[in-house]
């Protein structure tokens, strides 16, 4: 039998009680769609963040233990020449490594000249820097308002400043600043920079103390011609753990001692704001599909309730309890598969309108304002689709199944 | 009019059945000890008062009921020992059923309400279909196919039913006032379609009635009278 054909025209029966069930179902689903696509852009914002306006790259490779320890004794934990040399040259072999870059961090005081506060400096090499800000995040390669400096021959002074920094300390283009820190082995060292622009890290836990120093003089300043760290960017950061492994497998072999960490890893932020969100999204969606399964349990109820005798007359002529269950699941999942199938153009008319009007905002746990757009995932919308036909079937079985097992002539006898 | 079969070979046996109702914390005795031999290719009418226990009789006949006590045989086949998907298989193979209100599906039309009692036993489409239309021409509606039941009398919404009791090649067909809800005239012609098809294809045919007409048209008739037996000739 053609439970299909069977299944749709009883919704057509039923038209008013499905257009409702169908609608609800869209409802939900353009409700979740709206909110999941909402914050996959603030998760891809705050991922961009990291990965460009916190320098931290895809993956960074240290010395084993630098991460714990590398604070207490900041020697122990530095690359000489020869072994930087050796990473770099392993990384930059990968053919999976868009870009592989040497860093150093410091802290130390920065003053002004009238007033001083405390700093933390990302020494970059300007010409690896240039790439590492264009970066692919989620298809954008521009990071809104990230900036970097060029390499001047003979001059390695120029510096970019943390937005608040530069507030704080009432500072401009051209003018300078000096920073106080001392080198790997303690020893107290000063040296003058020349500001060559601020740019809001995104971050107000670091945009107030944020310097992005030029690498040769960050390793004059620590008395090192190594470095602390190396950062890479990937070609395909999807595959991000497959090259984790890669890489300290082929480190380790070359006679390095190294961990890895990824940009998620670094970004203490990130983490908080993903999970905090995603266990709001999943309370969402477990209230949204509970919502649905009421919904189509109440329509099933009624339609079932009313065609009771004709579920009696198709048992008596020689439907088995099973066939009459499948059916209302077919009715059942065809409704939900509507309503899911409604949604999607509504949601990429929302999606669309959203890109027009252009409405910014500034998300949690950063400072800067972004586009308010929805990044509509295709897998996270299988999987509410998926979800939501299931419930369908679920509550059409639920009901279906108590008349099914009903005596045939109890059935039989409504009137109507 | 047709003439009847007359048959020997036993098909139905119902021995000592009784079927009780529980109504409330009230007991109400439907039907109080029924031995009954039916044969195939009988052309059976149940008559009796209302409230008697024909319809009792027909659902426990038709195996869409079950017996309080007693017990049901079908071609020798003790029916309290199959399971609910035998029963439905059986019936579905071996019983056709008529009901009073034709109880059509109202969104198939003709030809898919007939091909229905087809399909469930998953009988390729075509086959089904094709079987449906020749019977529903030996009912008289080949030129209604493709009428919806609310576009058909009540009268040809019966010819439907029939079509889709006999669509299976059941054994016996059974019918609950399958005129009442019909005027005379149309209620003959019902009645004479179903002689004649129980002469044609000696399909036994057992029926329940009211009407006085129907019953003295016919030569094999049960009376009950309060849950009980009381006349067969
Ligand atoms: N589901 C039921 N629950 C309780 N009592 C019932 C039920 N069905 C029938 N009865 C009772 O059983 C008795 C026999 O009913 P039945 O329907 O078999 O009579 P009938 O001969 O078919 O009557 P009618 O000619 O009015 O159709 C009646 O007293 C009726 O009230
Ligand atoms: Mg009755």
């Amino acid at each position: 039998m053609n439970y299909l054909q069977f299944a749709y025209r009883n919704i057509l029966r039923h038209r008013r009680r499905s257009i409702v069930t169908i609608m609800t179902v869209c409802l939900g689903f353009v409700a979740l769609g709206v909110l999941g696509g909402f914050l996959n852009n603030i998760f891809s914002r705050l991922k961009g963040q990291a990965i460009v306006a916190e320098r931290f790259g895809h993956l960074t490779f240290a010395k084993k233990g630098f991460h714990e320890n590398g604070k207490l004794e900041p020697e122990k934990y530095l690359w000489n020449a020869q072994e930087l040399a050796k990473i770099l040259s392993v990384t930059r072999k990968n053919a999976e490594i868009e870009l592989a870059t040497p860093r150093l961090r410091m802290f130390g005081v920065t003053s002004n000249g009238k007033a001083s506060t405390i700093f933390v400096t990302e020494a970059i090499v300007p010409d690896d820097d240039q790439k590492l800000i264009k970066t692919n995040v989620d298809g954008r390669t521009e990071i809104a308002g990230m900036v970097t400096f060029e390499a001047k021959k003979q001059d390695n002074s120029a510096v970019i400043v943390g937005s608040e920094l530069a507030t704080m300390l009432k500072i401009k283009k051209g003018q300078s600043l000096t920073l106080l820190t001392s080198t790997k082995d303690g020893v107290a060292n000063a040296v003058d920079v020349k500001i060559a622009g601020n740019y809001n890290t995104g971050n107000p836990a670091t945009n107030d103390k944020f310097i992005l120093s030029d690498f040769s003089l960050a390793q004059n300043l620590y008395d090192t011609d190594g470095a602390e760290r190396v950062i890479v960017t990937l070609k395909n950061p999807e595959n991000i753990d497959v090259v984790k492994t890669q890489l300290l497998e082929q480190l380790t072999s070359a006679g390095l001692q190294v961990e890895a960490k990824t940009w998620e890893e670094l970004s203490p932020s990130y983490k908080k704001v993903t999970t905090l969100f995603g266990i709001i999204f999943r309370v969402l969606t477990i209230i949204i599909s509970v919502i649905v399964l009421l919904t189509v349990l109440n329509t099933m109820q009624m339609v079932v309730s009313e065609r009771t005798k004709e579920i009696g007359t198709m048992r008596a002529i020689g439907m088995l309890k099973s066939q009459v269950i499948k059916l209302f699941c077919v009715e059942g999942l065809i409704m939900g598969i509507m309503g899911c199938l409604l949604a999607i153009p509504i949601l990429l008319a929302i999606a669309g309108i959203l890109q027009v009007i252009g409405i910014s905002f500034i998300p949690p746990v950063a400072s800067v304002a972004v586009p308010l757009v929805l990044m509509l995932k295709v897998p996270k919308l299988m999987f509410v689709f998926a979800l939501f036909s299931i419930v369908a079937i679920v509550s059409s079985f639920l009901v279906s199944r108590k008349i099914a097992n009903q005596q045939i002539v109890d059935s039989l006898i409504q009137s109507n | 009019m047709t003439q009847e079969v007359i048959s020997t070979t036993k098909l139905i046996d119902f021995e000592g059945v009784s079927k009780t109702y529980q109504l409330g914390n009230q007991k109400v005795q439907a039907l109080k000890g029924i031995d009954l031999t039916i044969n195939s290719g009988d052309f059976m009418a149940i008559a009796g008062p209302s409230g008697s226990g024909k319809s009792t009789l027909l659902n426990l006949l038709a195996l869409i009921d079950t017996p309080t006590n007693g017990q049901i045989t079908y071609n020798d086949i003790d029916i309290s020992t199959l399971s609910d998907n035998q029963k439905t298989m059986y019936r579905n193979k071996e019983i056709g059923i008529v009901f009073q209100n034709y109880n059509l599906i109202p969104v198939l039309d003709a030809l898919e309400n007939v091909a229905f009692a087809l399909q469930v036993q998953g009988i390729p489409n075509h086959v089904c279909l094709s079987r449906a239309e020749k019977i529903l021409k030996e009912v008289g509606l080949g030129t209604h196919l493709h009428h919806r039941p609310a576009n058909l009398s009540g009268g040809q919404k019966q010819r439907v039913a029939i079509a889709r009791a006999l669509v299976t090649n059941p054994s016996v067909v059974i019918a609950d006032e399958p005129t009442a809800a019909l005027d005379s005239k149309t209620g003959m012609e019902i009645l004479d379609l179903m002689k004649e098809l129980n002469y044609t294809k000696h399909t036994t045919f057992i029926f329940s009635t009211h009407d006085n007409r129907i019953i003295n048209s016919v030569q094999h008739v049960v009376q009950i009278e309060d849950g009980l037996l009381i006349n067969q000739y």
